[in-house]
Formats: structure tokens, sequence, C-alpha cells
């Protein structure tokens, strides 16, 4: 382990100590932490803007295409000199242009990716789990897929129904059927064991952060402590 | 200031119009407000029962014709006018009208006498002497005292119905009567105590307990004056009195009015009077004493301060601790009066210290169980078991992976995650380095750069493949997908279209990065190129998407990746001491269930008490 190795580890155990610190609230350490972060991070994130987005891919190619100009290269320039004229105040309409420009590519991009990409083929998903080549093998019914199908269709139209229970009764407080009600909670059920697990997901995750971090921190003490 | 005033007839000098006494020759000046026609009007109805409206309203008529100037009189205009000019109330013609009732006049000229007597002024010119003469004074002080106590007891109902108006008002001088204020006067230095059980002292009549009766005792009084203002109209205010003072209602007292406008006199006439303030204090207890009696009050007169404070507190403590509440509650409202209008400060929640302690001690546990681990206890050996369908699928999607293919690694995660995912995605690398696939890597995240270079680090790849940034996210991979001829001159150089890939490695840490992939590049890219390596978070994320084919293989967490590189023949990297993760989530549900449990107990006492509420 040489000086340097020496150095990055010692800032690093004391950064970890700063971060831990919050356990006793919020202090003057821990947002030193933080502000430190966050300064590296926008640093690093401009440095890397400039010379991986800004010149290679605004400022060059007006230059290239064998010495002609291009006025296609030109328009992302315009929209970005109208985005910077929004730090004044008198200007601020001109950068609504681009930022319009941005929002309604979104917006397209967006509910077609959806549409494309997770609700037709969902749907689809279980429709097919429905197929007679999947709920029958060899003539005899295949009970355990079947029960599998019923249940992934019975999650899905239950938490429809929870949503669309919940829609209504902020527009109007008619009374709802009993089936429509038991299908809520049941999708109510449904949603509350989607959460449970991306919280055990999360969880794990930020756990094994945790133990990898303390893991190099004791290296570290033992490659120090045996030299 | 001077058109105020009155001329003596005796001596020609000036006096104030409310005085009855010439200051300097002590001569009277009650001819000024003589009224003829006394005896004819009809007298004042004396029922106690009788209505009040009436009363009050024959009180002003009488009051504003008895207040008119005869034509005999040599009264100046304005100094004639004044009575019946008051606020509210039109002029009337000026004409004789003798319609006053004697008593009334008499009480006017006592009010008059009593005005005079309590002024430092009257004192010097010693005309207490005059004013002290004859019994018909007592007479007049009974009819007086008499009629002031008819008209509180008729106004006690009504005090008491309004017991909350009563702490508005407090104790304060607005509210007592012009004589009360006088004996004040008369005791500056034992002012505020002094007076209060003569506040008090009606209440004790009609009210059924004190508690109700102190605060209704400053309404009392304050209905007492309100019922008397006619009186004291005909008597006291002038036009520049009442301009002084516009918000009260009632009229000011003749010996504030002294002091405001005629300083230097009213502290010479002050000086003087404390020469004498003996003698003047037993004057005015000789002239108060009938009107104390008719009360069923103590005469109060020269009695040290201490020992009168003494024995007040002593003989009405109640009386007095009734009334400084009243006085608390009136400061309170004075400063909520104050506050209005002006900007709330934000409301300041004091933290709670049991969070921290709580949040103290589960940290500082869930660190020693995880040190204690790392360090006492041995990694295990990974487990040999039936690895689950994705990740056998993805084994498999891998393993068809030959020479000349393309792969696409894109690296979406973040620092805090980065050694789950390297963990499980070395070993992939070099399972496809060994087949000898050409890979590409991909970032979507300025960070992912020098990750990309720690990846290849771990994986043991040398030399390490420069990563290329696609900046934009969703519109970034969109361009990139729709892109199939790289016409586009805005995408980063060194990428290849996407459908010139066989296959596209996600490593994501993130759900809707996941998704993103899905939705703007699957559909254009068709089934069985998207192969996923996710953090444990995303398991729930991705298993939708491999149910419906868009993802042919995927594996979550780091137990999966080990078993994904068990299955492709590579050694698993260096994973996080398991047993730590199990305590870390042993830990986690513990405290899981006791919040639970703590919850419900705390519900359940909660219902249990509103039940029995």
């Amino acid at each position: 382990m040489n000086a340097l190795d020496v150095i990055i580890g010692l800032i690093g155990f004391a950064l970890t100590l700063m971060v831990f610190s919050y356990l006793l609230g919020d202090n003057f350490f821990f947002r030193a932490a933080l502000y430190l972060l966050v300064g590296v991070s926008s640093g690093y994130i401009a440095a890397v803007l400039i010379t991986k987005v800004i010149l290679p891919l605004l400022i060059a190619p007006i230059q290239t295409n064998n010495g002609q100009f291009s006025l296609l290269t030109v328009v992302p320039l315009l929209l970005c000199l109208l985005l910077v004229l929004m730090l004044f105040p008198r200007t601020v309409s001109a950068g609504k242009l681009p930022l319009a420009f941005l929002v309604g590519v979104m917006a397209a991009m967006t509910i077609a990716g959806v549409s494309r990409g997770t609700l037709a083929p969902q749907l689809l998903s279980i429709v097919n789990r429905f197929s007679p080549s999947l709920v029958q093998t060899s003539g005899q019914p295949a009970w355990g897929q079947i029960l599998e199908a019923v249940f992934i269709l019975l999650g899905v139209v239950a938490v429809l129904f929870t949503f669309h229970h919940r829609t209504h009764l902020k527009g109007d407080a008619e009374a709802r059927s009993g089936l429509v009600e038991g299908l809520s909670s049941i999708g109510q059920v449904f949603i509350g064991i989607t959460f449970g697990m991306l919280f055990v997901g999360f969880y794990t995750t930020a756990l094994t952060a945790l133990i990898a971090q303390l893991g190099t921190l004791k290296d570290f003490i033992l490659s120090l402590i045996t030299g | 200031m001077t058109a105020d005033m009155i001329v003596c007839p005796h001596c020609g000098k000036e006096n104030f119009p409310q005085v009855t006494h010439c200051v300097h020759c002590g001569e009277e000046l009650v001819d000024l407000f003589k009224i003829e026609g006394i005896e004819s009007t009809p007298p004042m109805p004396s029922k106690e029962g009788s209505d009040l409206p009436e009363i009050l309203k024959s009180l002003r008529d009488e009051e504003r014709k008895a207040a008119e100037p005869t034509e005999s009189t040599p009264i100046p205009e304005e100094q004639a006018e004044s009575p019946i000019q008051t606020e509210g109330e039109e002029q009337l013609p000026q004409k004789e009208e003798p319609q006053v009732p004697e008593w009334l006049a008499r009480i006017r000229t006592r009010a008059a006498q009593e005005a005079d007597a309590t002024g430092d002024l009257a004192s010097r010119a010693g005309t207490m002497d005059q004013v002290r003469s004859g019994e018909k004074h007592a007479e007049i002080d009974k009819e007086f005292t008499s009629w002031i106590e008819r008209l509180r007891e008729s106004k006690q109902r009504e005090v008491l119905q309004s017991a909350r108006k009563a702490s508005e008002e407090g104790e304060t001088a607005e509210g007592v009567p012009e004589w009360l204020q006088k004996i004040r006067e008369l005791h500056p230095e034992v002012e505020g105590e002094e007076t209060q059980p003569i506040e008090s002292e009606p209440l004790e009549e009609g009210s059924p307990s004190e508690g109700v009766a102190a605060p209704g005792a400053g309404e009392s009084e304050e209905a007492s004056r309100e019922e008397t203002q006619p009186v004291e109209e005909a008597t006291a205010p002038t036009p520049e009195a009442e301009a002084a003072q516009p918000e009260e209602t009632v009229p000011t007292e003749p010996q504030q009015d002294l002091s405001a406008e005629q300083p230097e006199e009213h502290a010479e006439a002050g000086a003087e009077a404390q020469t004498k303030a003996p003698s003047a204090e037993q004057e005015a207890a000789e002239i108060l004493e009938p009107i104390v009696a008719e009360l069923g009050m103590q005469p109060e007169v020269s009695v040290p301060p201490e020992e009168s404070e003494t024995a007040e507190e002593q003989s009405v403590a109640q009386d007095l601790l009734l009334l400084r509440s009243q006085k608390e509650r009136a400061e309170v409202l004075r400063n909520l009066i104050a506050e209005e209008g002006k900007a709330f400060p934000p409301a300041h929640k004091p933290k709670s210290p049991h969070k921290s302690w709580y949040r103290l001690v589960i940290g500082l546990i869930m660190l020693a169980a995880l040190i204690g681990t790392l360090l006492f206890v041995p990694s295990p050996p990974i487990k040999e078991g039936a690895a689950p369908a994705h990740v056998i699928a993805l084994q498999d999607a891998l393993q068809a992976l030959g020479a000349g293919d393309r792969v696409l690694v894109v690296l979406d995660y973040q620092p805090a995650t980065s050694r789950e995912l390297e963990s499980m995605a070395a070993p992939v690398l070099q399972f496809i380095a060994e087949r000898g696939v050409a890979w590409q890597l991909l970032v979507t995240q300025p960070s992912g750069l020098w990750l990309a270079q720690e990846l290849a680090s771990t994986a043991g790849i040398t030399p390490i493949p420069e990563a290329v940034y696609l900046p934009g996210g969703n519109l970034g991979v969109f361009a990139l997908a729709v892109d199939q001829d790289q016409s586009m001159p805005l995408l980063p150089s060194g990428l290849s279209a996407l459908n010139d890939y066989r296959a596209i490695l996600l490593l994501e840490d993130s759900g809707s990065q996941f998704q993103v992939w899905m939705e703007q590049a699957a559909p254009w890219l068709g089934k069985g190129r998207f192969l996923a390596l996710v953090a444990n978070q995303d398991a729930a994320m991705v298993l939708p998407y491999y149910d419906s084919g868009q993802v042919s293989g995927y594996a979550a967490g780091t137990q999966e990746g080990a078993l994904m590189a068990q299955l492709l023949g590579q050694q698993p990297m260096h994973l996080p001491h398991e047993r730590a993760l199990q305590v870390g989530l042993i830990i986690m549900m513990v405290i899981l269930i006791l919040s639970m449990v703590t919850k419900a107990e705390a519900d359940a006492t909660e219902r249990r008490r509103e039940e029995k509420a």
C-alpha cells in the first residue's frame, strides 16, 4: 500500500464517519460531507458535459462536414442560446421556445413508449398465459399454470379496480357494489405486496452498499495495522 | 381656548365653562345654568320595573329642554349651545320650556359641585366651604345615589347575561362613574387598590357568585355610566373636549381637561393642593360620605396607604384577585390587538428528542451488529442450488454468443451500487471476453465513465475499452434506437446502430431507467436482444418484462450474480459478506415487527380512550 492509497483511504474513512454522524442528528460534519459530494459531483459533471457533449456534439459539427456550413447543426446551438437567455428576466420568454419543444417531444415519446413498450406487451403476456399450449400438458390441464394465470389476472383487475375506485370517490360519493368493494380491497392487498417487495429490494441494495463499504474500511484498517 | 371660557359677573375674570364657582373670587356661577319652569315638569318615574328606554327618553328630552339658555341670562352664545350640541343630537330651537324637574336640576348642580370640589383650582379658591353647606345637598346626594342605584339594578340582569363582554372592558377608567373617578383622584396614592372594592360592591347585591359578579362589575358601572350620560352631557362636556377625544363615547372629565389644556396652571394648583392635601381629602370625604353610606360602602378617608392596602386586601381579597385576572385578560387582549395584522412567524415544531434517540440507538445497533459480523463471523461459501428460470435464461443467452458477435454493455448505475453490480457483471464480462465477443461500453450517466474503468479493472480486462457517453437520457436512448442508419450527426461517435449488436446487456440499478430502455429502444429492436443484470431493488420491476419476453434473461442481486458466474464457469467475485447481509435483514425485520406491534398497541389504546370518552 503506497502513500497515496493511505491518504485516499484515510479521507474515505473520515468521510464515512462524517456521514455516519447523521445518526446524532443534522450537524456540521454531515453537511460538510454532503457539500463536498455535491461540489465534486457538479464539477465532474460540468467537465464531462463540456468535453463529451458541448464541444464534440455542439461546436465541432459546425466546423466539420467537409468545410461546409451546415444549417442543421446550428439549430441546436440556437436553441441552447435561447435557453441561456432564460438567465435574464427580460428574455425569459425567449427560453420558452426550446423548453416547449423539449416538453412536446418528451410527452409524445413517453406516450408512445409506454403504449408500445409496457402496456401492450404486458397485456399480451397476460392473455398468452391462458393459451391452450400453456394451460395443458399432454392433454391434461396444468393446474399450476392455470392457477398462476388466474392469480395474475385477478391481480391486474383488482389493482385496476382499486385505482378506478379511488378516482371515482374523488368525484362522486356514489355507493359501490359489494363486488367492486371486494375487488378494490383485493387490489389493495396486491399493491401492498408490491410495495413491500420494492421496499425489501431498496433496503437490500442499501444494506449491500453499506456492508461493502464497511468491508472496505475493515480491510483498510487491517492493512494499516499489519503494515 | 379663550372662546370656551366664561366670564365671572363678579370679578370679570375668565373661568372654565364647567366650574360652578369662580376660581378667582369664589362667587357662584350657578346663575349661568339657571333654568326656569322647573316646577312644571312631570316627576321622574321611580318604579323599579318601569321601562328603561322610556326613562332615558324622558331624561334626554328634559335635558335638551333644560339645557337651553334663557333669554335673560347673559351667557355667551357658544357657551349656551354647548350642552345641546352633543354628538348625534340635533340642535333644538332656543326657547323656554320649563320641563326640567327640580330634583334633576339639583342633581346637575350637585354634579357640578362635585366636579368643582375635586378640582384643585376650586380648592385653591376656597369654594369648598360653600359647597359643603346645607341639608339640601344631602337630599340631592340621596336622590342622586338612589337614582343611580335604580339604574344599576335594572341593568344588572343584562350585565350578567353579557359577562363575556366584561372581559373586554377590564378595569379601566372608562367604565367607572364620574363620581368614582373623583374619589380616585382624591386618593391617587392608593388608587388601584382602593377603588376595586367599590367597583365590585354593586355586584354583590345581584349576583349569586363572586366569580360572575366580578366581571360584571365593570359592565354594571359601564351601564350606569351610559344611563347617567344625559346628566353628564348637560353639565360637563364642551365641543372641544369631545373633539379632543372623538373615540370615547363618554365625555371627558373636567379635571382631565384642565390638566391637558393648561399644564402650567395645573402644576401650580397641584403643588398647592399637595400642601393642603390632608384637609382637602377630609373635606372630600365629608362630601362623599353620604354617597358612600347610601351605597352601603365603607368610607375610605384619612387612612395611610399601607394600612389601607392591607385592610383592603384582607377584606376583599377575592375581588382583588378577580380584578387582577381581569387585568391579565385585558393585557392579553391588548397584546392580541397589537399583534393583529402582523405576519405570523413560521410555526416552530420542536424536534422530538425521542426520535433522535431511537434513530441513534437503531443505527448504533445496526452498525455494531454488522461490524461484529464482519470481524468475527467468516463469510460462508456460495450455495450451490437450483438457479431461477430467468438466471438460466440469461445463461443460455450468453452462451449463445460466439466470436464475431457484438454486445453493447450499458452501464446505468450509480457509484453507491457499484459494488453490487460489479460483482455481478465482472464474471459475465470475463466470459464474453473469453468467447471472443466484441463488446462496447455505453454509459448514460457522467459518473459511468469512471465506473466503466472500475468495472473493466475489476474484471481484469486489458486494455480497458473506452466508454461512450450517451447524453440526453430518454431522448438519447430513443434517438439511438431510431437512428438505424446512423444518419444523425449529433449522436456520439464510436457507437454502431443498435440493430448491429447481437445483444444489449443492461447493468441497471434503477427501475425507471430500465423502463426507458424497454419503452424507447425495445419496440424498435424486437424481442430477444435485451439481457439484464440489475440490483436487488429492481427485481420486481424486471420480472414482468421477462414474462412478456422483452428481456431474454436477467439476474438480480449478488446471490443470483454468483449463481450466474458459476453457471458460466467463472469464479464469483468477492461478494459482500452474506452473514452480515442476513444480520442486517433480521434486524430490519425485527424493527418492522416491533413497529407494527407498537403501532397496533398505540391504536388500541387510543381507541379505548375514545370509547371511554
